[in-house]
């Protein structure tokens, strides 16, 4: 993997036509623009996982290992 | 009313208990009205079943069970949505991909189901905390944390 120090007002060019800019920080956060052709899409990663883990989890489930799960719940709990 | 169910047969819901979804759940914004079904009151693990289509269901946690230190922490965007000041207005429950082994249980704590109890409203939100978007439902070591 690249990595790229970059400071405010800094970007990086990716091919000839995506350019990602850092427009503001904050202790923790971190704000970028993105300059973009209209067809190349950009998702936050962790919606993109949501969507597929969504899709998963919407599958029939197997009774058994629900039964499963409920009882390691159960146990779990009466632990505490 | 009487609605059809994926796993608990045909049964009678009344106009209360129906949950209306803002925007749906991420890939599934056709449907939004749902209604909660336990097997026993007490139990932690619930089936989130579409109203409007009965082939739809999924399996929600409670994520206190599993995590007791879990404060979600929402952008004020879905707040607004769900119609509260505060993260502490809201109920939450979680998603479970359910697997024959169950090691590779989990369920998404980064984006729960967050319910406005009152108003009977819910949304599908991507917290601000950095909580994992698969966690073991059964940890594998003991005091494992985020």
């Amino acid at each position: 993997m690249l990595v790229i120090k970059r400071k405010v007002s800094e970007s990086i060019l990716i091919g000839d036509d995506i350019e990602i800019i850092i427009s503001e920080i904050d202790q923790d956060k971190v704000k970028i623009a993105i300059d973009a052709p209209l067809e190349i899409k950009i998702t936050r990663k962790e919606l993109a996982e949501t969507y597929e883990f969504n899709k998963i989890a919407s599958e029939k489930i197997n009774k058994t290992s629900l039964s499963d799960v409920k009882n390691k719940l159960k146990g779990s709990k009466k632990e505490k | 009313m009487k609605i059809k169910t994926r796993d608990f047969g045909e049964i009678s819901v009344g106009e209360e208990d129906i949950i209306r979804f803002i925007g749906g759940i991420y890939g599934f914004d056709d449907y939004r009205d749902y209604i909660i079904l336990k097997d026993s009151p007490e139990d932690d693990i619930m089936f989130l079943q579409s109203v409007e289509n009965m082939e739809l269901s999924f399996v929600l946690v409670d994520p206190y069970a599993i995590f007791i230190d879990y404060k979600p922490s929402l952008p004020i965007e879905d707040l607004h949505d769900l119609k509260v000041n505060r993260e502490e207005e809201l109920k939450y429950l979680v998603i479970a991909i359910i697997n024959e082994n169950i090691k590779e249980s989990v369920v998404n704590l980064k984006s729960p189901i967050a319910i406005n109890p009152n108003d009977k409203i819910a949304k599908q939100v991507i917290l601000q905390n950095s909580y994992p978007l698969r966690y073991n439902i059964v940890s594998t070591e003991e005091g494992k944390k985020c």
